[in-house]
């Protein structure tokens, strides 16, 4: 459980943020519909998804910032804030994949008295694919 | 590559701001913990009562990325949208352009958001393209902004979505 305390004195850039993995099994995507009240059929209708060109349901975009999120305050722990969360999008995340998003400390910096850190995240499927590049800004605890 | 201007036509619409949209529901943390199920988020600051209220919160928030899931309508009766309301109220006449495609996403949370908080928004239209040629096909870049409030007025988050509607071609 992430529940230890990131502090900004601690980040070292270009270091590694931890990844986390998952697997949209049908189960996850019935998960995925339901939360984030997305119900467009492309989220979850494999024949829907088919004759609009896709090899199979595309998950919401809202789940990969969901998981996105998780990733950041994972590495944070409870205490980190995601201020900013921007995602290039360069192909859908199947049905059927598995999923991973790990990144790097692009920049720590001080702003307006905040401690933020900007980070480079990638979701990248099973074939090793970057499906989504995202920037990320965090702002975390200093222990001055 | 630009193959032409935008036309004034178009340029009218840009800066325009939709009505207000209100979320279906108040932020709840039964969606709170559906959400966490669905990415196995632990934070504790969203699903443990204990922790949270002795956190600098004071009690439950919900993950960031839960903006847009607030004022998703609701499945069913079918919402009657006034024709000012939310993203309706850009639609652009583009012409033959029917595929959209999002290219990129920006979500900026200014403020946590906690269950019992109301949350609507609105649309502006920041910027539309002249007509592109890409590898996708030839259509129109469009940027739009969503600006999500809470009960008291305040800005607790904005998104900016920008489109690529286009068509194919050969």
């Amino acid at each position: 459980m992430a529940s230890e305390t990131l502090y900004w004195e601690d980040v070292v850039e270009n270091s590694e943020i931890p990844t986390v993995s998952l697997e949209i099994t049908r189960n996850r995507i019935v998960m995925i519909v339901c939360a984030t009240r997305d119900i467009f059929p492309l989220h979850h209708d494999a024949d829907f998804a088919r004759a609009a060109g896709y090899e199979a349901p595309a998950v919401a975009t809202a789940f990969l910032q969901g998981l996105l999120g998780r990733c950041l305050t994972d590495w944070t722990g409870p205490t980190g804030k995601l201020r900013k969360l921007s995602l290039t999008l360069n192909a859908p995340s199947y049905a059927g994949d598995t999923i991973s998003v790990s990144g790097k400390v692009a920049r720590k910096y001080r702003e307006n008295g905040e401690h933020k850190v900007d980070c480079e995240l990638a979701v990248v499927n099973q074939d090793g694919a970057a499906t989504v590049n995202t920037l990320a800004t965090v702002i975390i605890p200093s222990r001055g | 590559m630009t193959t032409e201007e935008l036309s004034p036509e178009l340029q009218k619409y840009v800066g325009r701001v939709s009505a207000f949209v209100e979320g279906p529901d108040e932020v709840n943390k039964a969606m709170i913990r559906h959400w966490c199920e669905m990415v196995e988020d632990a934070n504790p600051v969203y699903t443990d009562e204990e922790y949270a209220k002795n956190s600098e919160y004071g009690g439950i928030i919900c993950p960031s990325a839960m903006l847009s899931t607030w004022v998703y309508p609701r499945w069913w009766p079918p919402v009657e949208m006034p024709p000012d309301a939310g993203p309706a109220q850009l639609d652009l006449p583009l012409g033959d352009v029917p595929i959209p495609a999002v290219i990129s996403w920006t979500d900026e949370y200014l403020l946590p958001v906690r269950p019992g908080d109301r949350i609507r928004y609105n649309t502006r239209l920041e910027s539309v393209s002249p007509l592109k040629k890409t590898r996708l096909g030839a259509g129109y870049f469009i940027t739009t902004t969503n600006y999500y409030y809470n009960q008291r007025d305040e800005l607790v988050g904005t998104t900016q979505y920008v489109l690529f509607r286009y068509r194919m071609e050969e």
